[in-house]
């Protein structure tokens, strides 16, 4: 009983740091640095031009029509 | 002005006093419901309740309660045990201590959401009508074939996922 709320507080201000820490540490090298590298990738040797060609002779652009 | 002041005032405390009187001569006090007592909870954050647990003390405890006006050194330990009792309810170990409650809970939920899939078995084998034709194999993959086509997601989504140069998803 005695110092009641404060031991739950600290226990708790404690664990709510570390879990949204945790989560923030997390989310960052599970998901978003990850996906930084796939963008890079995806642009290091993109070619535009070519993508677009390839769009057109498979025939889903409407204003540029296949030959 | 100032007398008249004065009057006014003796004036509404005399009625005030009739009143009470009425009020008090004639029924009495009215019986005190329960709940508008000092009530005994049994809480972790209030270690001592207003009241003691034990209300109607039997010939026996009062003895005991006499016996506690003395010195308590001469008491032994099953009457400290049974002042204690008549004085609270619970230990805090007592109230403290977990119950086997979740496992009720936990098997009811499950079984209320056996139930549910039970309903939707039955909605989709007696009720629902047939699917829309665009989930038929023929039009998922001239739809699917359309999407790589269009390049939809290139960088991380399911074009992301075919090999253009072989004709295949890649492995």
């Amino acid at each position: 009983m005695r110092r009641l709320l404060a031991r739950r507080m600290k226990f708790h201000l404690l664990g709510a740091f570390l879990v949204s820490a945790g989560c923030a540490v997390l989310y960052k090298f599970g998901v978003a640095e990850p996906r930084k590298r796939a963008y890079a990738e995806f642009y290091k040797n993109y070619d535009p031009m070519k993508d677009f060609q390839a769009m057109k002779a498979a025939g889903v652009l409407e204003s540029a029509p296949p030959k | 002005m100032l007398a008249s002041r004065v009057f006014s005032l003796v004036g509404r405390r005399s009625i005030s006093t009739s009143l009470c009187l009425r009020a008090h001569g004639h029924a009495g006090v009215v019986k005190a419901e329960d709940y508008t007592l000092p009530a005994y909870v049994d809480r972790r954050d209030v270690p001592l309740p207003e009241v003691a647990f034990v209300r109607d003390l039997s010939a026996q405890q009062q003895a005991l309660k006499e016996k506690e006006k003395a010195s308590w050194s001469a008491l032994s330990v099953d009457e400290k045990v049974e002042l204690y009792r008549m004085k609270f309810n619970e230990t805090y170990a007592e109230m403290n201590k977990g119950t086997n409650e979740w496992k009720t809970i936990l098997g009811g939920v499950l079984f209320f959401l056996g139930v549910t899939g039970l309903i939707l078995i039955w909605q989709k084998h007696f009720m629902y009508g047939p699917i829309p034709h665009t989930f038929s194999e023929e039009w998922l993959s001239a739809q699917t074939k359309r999407m790589l086509d269009m390049r939809v997601n290139p960088v991380e989504g399911i074009s992301a996922q075919w090999d253009f140069d072989k004709n295949e998803w890649k492995k």
